[in-house]
């Protein structure tokens, strides 16, 4: 059990007496105006004076009746029968413990208070992660509860060396943050620098984690993820047995792995549950359909504009007809039709389901059908941004395939004024950054660069798990 | 004091090597030793790497005599501090002459190929800036883009050789040496220009963290180097025969000679988009260099604050260097390889032999 710190409401750390009335007005006047918290006063069967106090949304009220009050109040002598049970000796840690959902209980005569767990399950239970589905694979995802994750990742990793630490995060949340790991897999300086700057961490609320991932990672202002967000409990126990960290949030189902590479960021966890011939097809193609949503637009718009003579004759010529009444250069044309689609997928994620069927009809009509006959958009550029959206969505990782949208852009525009110039000039600068980009210390593209051939085995082909261990 | 913290591995450093020496010679090399060996200009890439060997020589030995040093540091210790400086000054002042080159002979080659109505400047100030960005994250960063996109490169001409091999006519090989040895000697002036850029080991191995294996493997990255020239010199030489060194660029006008199936053609836009990954390779490692030897002379702790403006300053040696095109082709032309010979290996070549020349004295008076 973690150290109880922080207080909320209460900064004074004075210790319980031993009388309920007096401490029980205490908390009281902690806890005033907080129309959720329970202060139920009774004599036990011995005659003493007790309080019990607890949040009546987060304790199951009827086990705490059961478990706690009834034994006290009617058998001589008789104590409460719950398993996990814990001392507080201030009123500081009693009060942070009813926030955390504990039930607390105090007699008299007794300097200290007893913290019982006696939660109530809000959360849903495990379904499939909506946005990481996968074909053969396990079918349970994250929920929003951190025992429960946690209690996933146990299941699959029955051994002592599997090791948690937990601490509260957040002036105003006090939100549990649990950092997870394999010992005698991941390197004891790589735990020390992640305590060092969760630690370091200054914030104010954790709702997602998201907002502590940009806390720790090396370099904020990038583009591209440094940590692998992901809701499968199967790619975070892969990922702590090559010696990674998962950083667990309460209150959000998106656990952070890290340090991760771009490779990794491409490897979907289906490529180790099914043939290899296959899963090396796929990754391959994943790797060419993420250079497309990254290039295929661009290149289009450098080729129709600067490098003709590279389309063969036929093709140039039907591309040439279907761009004969469209006024705009293809720069322009590609700009139109790249941002509208962004658009509508953005409007496609935030609607509710029932509408968002209406938008694709709207999609697909107006912008598709009736631009190209209206002779605003040529048809070969639908196809170029279809293509290029298709391919976008080949990424398995939500967070690298949106890296890709934001920068397709810039690329268009270099493509447009330097033509395959440009466009390889905005690779250069893509490479520079993500030679220098790390994660917790990793480079970002290794085992490409720096190379380290064992590993890099896995970036062509694809290990066999039963290999790793001699 | 190294004015990076940086470490490579000695293969990274090979693989640096490759494009610095391949990226301009692919496209000069061909045609100037056509120039004076004829048939025979496949065997001129052969006699310029012993230069390389010596360049190589040069550097491992003034490396083990002084480890963890580059030649400028090197130069203050083994001459004295006014000598020493001013063989500093004569590296200080040569980079920005031969990066401002390569600069200027990208531009010119991005402009008469590629992009035509393109303000030369825009042309070569984007690429400068590019350069500068990479160097300034440190050698690490121009270690891995060089690894990344040498394997694009080497795939690339691979596939230009495999997909011409159909073209090819071997015939043109004969008659072999119709005019003897000489002229095939006379040729390899101008690769040995080129193997002379070796010399940047002197500069870059102190940045090499294992240096067991460093000899081996920089001669295997000569030999490769080599053959590499070789095979370009002799695809050139099979497809085009006597008429190699009437083009300016020749191994462009080889990848024009590829079609396949009737679909894949006139993909010289590709090749050159791919070329430029060597350029940028090449302009890196030399502005490193140049950044390096920048803040040793001045006796700077870091060289990054000097990376901007020294790649200004390269910017603007290319418009002093040469005026037109025709200046910029004399620039690489047989007068300035000698220059460069003078100064990548004569320089260097001198410095060890007095810095042996001082530890043998030192030795004998030790033991008198």
């Amino acid at each position: 059990m973690s150290k109880r710190q922080g207080a909320g409401g209460s900064s004074d750390g004075t210790v319980i007496t031993g009388q309920p009335e007096i401490d029980g007005a205490r908390l009281q006047s902690i806890f005033l105006d907080c129309s959720d918290m329970v202060f139920h006063t009774f004599q036990t069967n011995s005659r003493l004076s007790a309080v019990c106090i607890f949040c009546v949304g987060l304790c199951d009220a009827e086990r705490i009746e059961r478990q706690v009050l009834k034994p006290l109040a009617e058998t001589e002598g008789g104590s409460p029968t719950v398993s996990s049970t814990q001392l507080v000796y201030t009123l500081q840690e009693a009060s942070q413990a009813i926030l955390d959902g504990f039930a607390l209980l105090l007699m008299e005569g007794e300097s200290n208070g007893t913290i019982y767990a006696l939660s109530k399950n809000i959360g849903r239970t495990t379904e499939e992660p909506a946005a990481e589905s996968t074909v053969r694979g396990p079918r349970d995802g994250f929920t929003e509860s951190l025992e429960s994750n946690l209690a996933l990742l146990r299941m699959r990793l029955k051994i002592a060396s599997f090791k948690s630490k937990t601490i509260t995060m957040g002036t105003y949340t006090n939100t549990k943050v649990t950092l997870a790991f394999v010992e005698g897999l991941i390197s004891p300086e790589l735990v020390q620098e992640v305590e060092r700057r969760l630690s370091r961490l200054k914030i104010d609320y954790v709702l997602e984690s998201h907002s502590i991932e940009e806390g720790i990672v090396d370099e904020r202002f990038s583009p591209f993820p440094q940590m692998l967000a992901t809701e499968r409990p199967d790619v975070v126990v892969s990922n702590l047995l090559e010696g990674r960290f998962v950083i667990l949030v309460d209150g959000t189902p998106f656990s952070l792995v890290a340090p991760i590479t771009l490779s990794s960021m491409l490897q979907s966890p289906e490529d180790y549950y099914q043939n290899i011939y296959i899963s090396i097809a796929i990754r391959w193609m994943r790797y060419i359909f993420y250079i497309m949503s990254l290039l295929l637009p661009s290149f289009y718009v450098a080729i129709t504009t600067f490098h003709q003579e590279m389309i063969p004759t036929v093709l140039l010529l039907s591309i040439a007809r279907a761009r004969e009444e469209i006024p705009f250069p293809a720069l322009v044309e590609a700009l139109i039709m790249e941002v509208s689609f962004e658009a509508l997928r953005e409007a496609g994620v935030r609607l509710p389901k029932q509408i968002g069927s209406a938008v694709s009809i709207v999609g697909a009509l107006i912008i598709g059908q009736a631009a190209t006959t209206a002779g605003i958009v040529s048809a070969p550029m639908i196809i170029i941004v279809a293509l290029t959206g298709i391919a976008s969505f080949m990424v398995p990782r939500y967070s690298a395939s949106i890296s890709t949208r934001l920068l397709r852009f810039p690329i268009m525009l270099l493509a447009g004024t330097l033509g395959l110039t440009g466009i390889i000039l905005a690779i250069i600068l893509l490479v520079i950054h993500l030679s220098s980009l790390r994660s917790f210390g990793t480079p970002y593209l290794s085992p490409i660069a720096p190379t380290s051939a064992g590993k890099l085995k896995d970036v062509w082909w694809r290990s066999i798990p039963w290999s790793k261990s001699r | 004091m190294l004015p990076d913290k940086g470490k490579i591995s000695a293969s990274q450093l090979a693989i640096m090597i490759f494009p610095t020496i391949m990226a301009t010679a692919i496209l000069s090399v061909p045609s100037l030793t056509m120039h004076y060996a004829g048939h025979d200009m496949w065997l001129s890439p052969i006699w310029g790497s012993v230069v390389g060997v010596a360049a190589i020589g040069i550097s491992l030995g003034l490396n083990s005599l002084y480890p963890g040093k580059t030649i400028i540091e090197v130069s203050s210790q083994v001459l004295g501090w006014l000598p020493g400086k001013l063989f500093g000054f004569v590296f200080f002042f040569y980079w920005p002459h031969l990066i401002g080159l390569i600069i200027r002979v990208y531009g010119e080659f991005i402009s008469s190929n590629a992009l035509p109505e393109t303000p030369l400047f825009v042309i070569m100030g984007t690429m400068t800036a590019v350069c500068a960005l990479n160097v300034r994250l440190g050698i690490e960063v121009v270690g891995r883009t060089s690894q990344i996109f040498v394997t694009l490169l080497a795939f690339l001409l691979c596939l230009i050789f495999v997909l011409l091999i159909g073209e090819l006519n071997p015939k043109e090989l004969l008659p072999f040496m119709e005019k003897g040895l000489l002229p095939t000697l006379k040729g390899a002036v101008s690769p040995a220009a080129w193997f002379s850029e070796y010399i940047v080991l002197a500069f870059l191995l102190p940045f090499v963290h294992n240096r067991k294996n460093v000899t081996p493997i920089m001669l295997s990255s000569l030999v490769v180097t080599a053959i590499a020239m070789v095979a370009t010199n002799l695809f050139c030489l099979f497809l085009l025969g006597d008429l190699t060194d009437s083009f300016a660029y020749p191994v462009m006008i080889a990848a024009r000679y590829i079609t396949i199936a009737d679909f894949l053609q006139h993909i010289e836009a590709i090749v050159i988009a791919i070329w430029i990954f060597g350029i940028f390779v090449k302009i890196s490692v030399f502005l490193y260099i140049f950044t390096i030897t920048a803040a040793q002379w001045l006796g700077v702790k870091s060289y990054k604050p000097l990376v901007f403006p020294l790649s200004y300053l390269c910017m603007v040696f290319t418009y002093w260097l040469v005026s037109d095109r025709p200046g910029a082709s004399s620039l690489v032309s047989t007068s300035a390889n000698v220059y460069t010979l003078v100064i990548l290996l004569v320089l260097p070549a001198a410095l060890y032999l007095i810095a042996l020349l001082k530890r043998m004295l030192g030795r004998k008076k030790k033991r008198s």
